[in-house]
């Protein structure tokens, strides 16, 4: 990790410098402390020399200067030089030829001796290059006044010097040994703990709970670690704890018959369910997008206003919209507020009501229809009983003719009253398994010859029935019901097939049993076919009426194949007939 | 650049606006097909009176544009965008007449049987419906193969309008008593195929909004 590096970078290189501080200050301090020393000491030496040596010339004072010197010069190691006090000359010296020697008068020292008696001093000499300390004193010789100067080179300080340079070049090098090994060590125990601490804490916040890390180190970072681990552990309990609420909230989500959303209040949407898509009929998911940029729906954008202006909880709903695709819809919107009543989103529930409206519709067509059909012969009855009463009954030809009608109509009114019947008796039912057999060859042949008795004028229809011999028609179910099935339809083609044919199919397959009653009559419109088993229906109001209908026969043939768990289907065309099909599982 | 940022959310206002003006019509023309099988007389009336919101939506988004081109001066695409606006609004508004007009019809013959079950003619109705939602989720999406689809579907409705035109005139010829209902009837198909054409203008817009070309 960059910061990893950074630090231990950081961490050798403040290592290193600090050491290397002290070792230079240490250094200093001892150089200074040692040249002091050896400075006094050498003083002390050449004072010692000198101090020999005019002892020496006191008591000598007939020597010739310029070799004494230069005996006592090499004898004691010290260098000497006579310099006459007057004139500045150098009269004798231990180490150079005094003939190339300039004038030494005003030498510090030499000055100095004159003035005081005694003078020392410490100078770089360029001939030499090194330091020399000098030391001088007057004396009176032969009358003369001489300065005796001793003076030595400090070749000792500049060793020590240069060796302490030396050892202490080394000691910021082992200086550099020990940053390393000590950042080597922190790297180890502070540095790769927390990087892993930050890689383990990275893989959290990406979402990647439940894992641990495992670090022993110092005790601060050892506890760090600990806590975190004990964060991962909480974080993947709560997580899990919340996506578990969260799918479960999504199946109920999915699962309803509503369609939900959930949007802003500038209509970008948050959430849908599929039934919500379902509803409105868009197949583009809408999460992400805005409503308003997806769907045109007036409904949906008058909650949404109406939201907008209003400041208190409110539920607003619009019920049984009208479609043109014959769908109804109920919408509500609201507000989603979280706990401190702060405004999160709007909740829009979009519920498809087509089915109970439908059902609404058809209860109150239901009503009226049966009070329209009951209604009529009722009247026509009160109607000729009361002609009868006012007097008809004197005129017996008409009388026979009215209370033929009377009669007549009491039958429709007994046959409608009994399918009513036969009809809520059906719905009430429930699909259940029949334990008698009943063989549909022969309810067919009972059935064409019922059918041939009751029109004995449709001599130009021909009535069939096809069907493989050598298998059985045999099926399980009430012979009465379904032998009311094929009096329906069978009397429906009839009625309405002048010539031609009407034929009762029969055939099977693996799974199913099928019948057919096909003919060659006027035939239904396609509008119609969707409605013709609903009660009442009637394609042709006034014409199915003069023909004695209830509007109720295909309704219970229908109820009846449902009772059998059967499919029945109607295929037609006007003018060419009409065939229903209906298939029963074995 | 604050101040397009600006003007990208005063084109969206117009957009958002855009949608609610389809809204009402998709409003109005779900009434109308409804009215029209159901000969519900109320209902039409509803369109008719509805039209006027609609204009009066037509009006404000008109304003808002100009105060877009005045305020903002908008160059190349967001020229367009705006230009194209004021075109689609113009479409829609014909539409609403449209569907207001339709409805005159239908409170005519609102009180006589139909000389035949409606089926085709609702039907042809919903695909106009259709083509609007299209054309204006296009227009605001800026989806280009959307726009196509819609120029496709024009096809369509032209092949309805043929189909219910020769059998109103075959039915005509036949029952000369049926020849009043049968012409309010071509009239109001007649009129679906324009909403159908100011549908396919609108994606028109569309391709000229993006590529700048017609």
């Amino acid at each position: 990790m960059a910061w990893g590096i950074k630090l231990r970078k950081t961490l050798i290189r403040s290592t290193i410098i600090s050491l290397s501080i002290l070792v230079i200050i240490s250094g200093i301090f001892s150089y200074i402390r040692i040249k002091n020393t050896l400075i006094a000491e050498t003083y002390a030496d050449i004072e010692e020399s000198l101090d020999g040596y005019i002892y020496m010339l006191e008591n000598d004072t007939q020597s010739d200067l310029k070799q004494s010197c230069i005996d006592f010069g090499i004898y004691t190691g010290t260098r000497l030089t006579i310099i006459d006090a007057e004139t500045g000359e150098v009269l004798g010296d231990s180490y150079n030829d005094i003939e190339a020697m300039d004038n030494h008068l005003y030498r510090e020292e030499v000055s100095a001796a004159i003035r005081t008696g005694e003078g020392s001093s410490l100078r770089y000499s360029k001939t030499e290059k090194v330091d020399f300390v000098y030391y001088a004193k007057p004396l009176l010789y032969n009358g003369r006044q001489l300065v005796i100067r001793a003076s030595t080179p400090l070749y000792t300080v500049k060793e020590t010097y240069n060796s302490i340079t030396s050892s202490m070049i080394i000691a910021i090098l082992l200086s550099a040994v020990i940053a390393f090994f000590i950042s080597y060590r922190y790297n180890r125990k502070v540095i790769q703990p927390i990087e892993s601490i930050t890689e383990f804490a990275r893989s959290i916040s990406k979402g990647d709970f439940g894992k641990s890390v495992y670090i022993s180190s110092y005790d601060e970072v050892t506890k760090l670690s600990k806590a975190l681990n004990k964060l991962s552990k909480s974080l993947k309990k709560s997580f899990d704890k919340v996506s578990t609420k969260n799918a479960q909230l999504e199946a109920i989500l999915q699962s309803l018959s509503q369609g939900i959303l959930v949007c802003d209040i500038e209509g970008k949407v948050q959430y849908t369910n599929d039934m919500f898509l379902n509803i409105l009929k868009t197949e583009t998911p809408l999460v992400n997008k805005n409503i308003y940029h997806n769907v045109f729906d007036e409904n949906i954008y008058a909650i949404l206003e109406e939201l907008k202006n209003i400041k208190e909880d409110k539920l607003i709903i619009k019920s049984n919209v009208h479609f043109s695709d014959d769908t109804f819809r109920n919408y509500s919107g609201c507000f989603i507020k979280d706990k401190f009543d702060v405004k999160k989103g709007i909740l829009l529930v979009v519920d498809d009501v087509t089915n109970i409206q439908k059902l609404e519709r058809m209860r109150s067509v239901f009503v009226s229809n049966v009070t329209h059909e009951l209604k009529t012969p009722i009247t026509c009855i009160s109607g000729y009983a009361q002609t009868l009463l006012n007097g008809a009954l004197e005129d017996k030809e008409n009388a026979a003719r009215f209370i033929n009608i009377i009669n007549d109509e009491s039958e429709r009114l007994n046959l409608l009253i009994d399918d009513i019947l036969t009809l809520s008796g059906l719905e009430s039912t429930k699909v259940h398994v029949f334990e008698g057999k009943v063989d549909l060859t022969k309810t067919a042949q009972d059935v064409i010859e019922l059918i041939k008795q009751k029109y004995p004028d449709k001599k130009d229809v021909n009535f069939n029935l096809e069907y493989d011999k050598n298998e059985s028609y045999v099926m399980s179910g009430d012979s009465n019901k379904l032998k009311q099935v094929l009096i329906n339809l069978v009397d429906n083609s009839a009625k309405h097939t002048e010539s031609g044919s009407i034929t009762i199919g029969l055939n099977k397959n693996e799974n199913n049993l099928n019948l057919s009653v096909a003919d060659t009559g006027i035939g239904i419109e396609k509008v119609h076919h969707s409605r013709i088993f609903e009660r009442f229906y009637r394609v042709d109001k006034h014409r199915s009426r003069e023909t004695g209908g209830t509007g109720l026969g295909l309704s219970i043939v229908k109820h009846i194949v449902l009772l059998h768990n059967g499919k029945i289907s109607i295929d037609s065309e006007p003018g060419k007939g009409t065939r229903i099909d209906i298939s029963f599982p074995i | 650049m604050p101040k397009r940022i600006l003007m990208t959310a005063q084109l969206d206002v117009i957009h958002k606006s855009l949608a609610k003006m389809t809204a009402l019509i998709s409003k109005s023309l779900n009434n109308m097909i409804i009215a029209l099988k159901e000969q519900d007389l109320l209902l039409a009336d509803e369109v008719i009176e509805g039209d006027e919101q609609i204009d009066a939506m037509e009006l404000k988004i008109e304003k808002d544009c100009i105060l877009i081109l005045a305020r903002h001066q908008p160059i190349a695409s967001d020229l367009r965008d705006v230009t194209s606006v004021f075109r689609v609004i113009s479409d829609l508004e014909r539409i609403g007449d449209q569907c207001a007009d339709i409805c005159e019809y239908i409170k005519l013959i609102s009180q006589e049987e139909y000389v035949k079950p409606l089926v085709d003619i609702p039907q042809m109705a919903i695909e106009c419906e259709k083509m609007i939602n299209m054309a204006i989720r296009s227009f605001i999406s800026k989806d280009l193969e959307l726009a196509k689809e819609v120029l496709m579907m024009d096809n369509t409705i032209d092949d309805y309008f043929e189909n219910i035109r020769e059998e109103l005139i075959e039915i005509m010829s036949k029952k000369p008593e049926t020849v009043r209902q049968c012409t309010y009837l071509i009239l109001i198909v007649k009129y679906l195929e324009k909403i159908a054409d100011h549908a396919t203008n609108i994606s028109g817009w569309l391709i000229y909004n993006i590529t700048g070309t017609h």
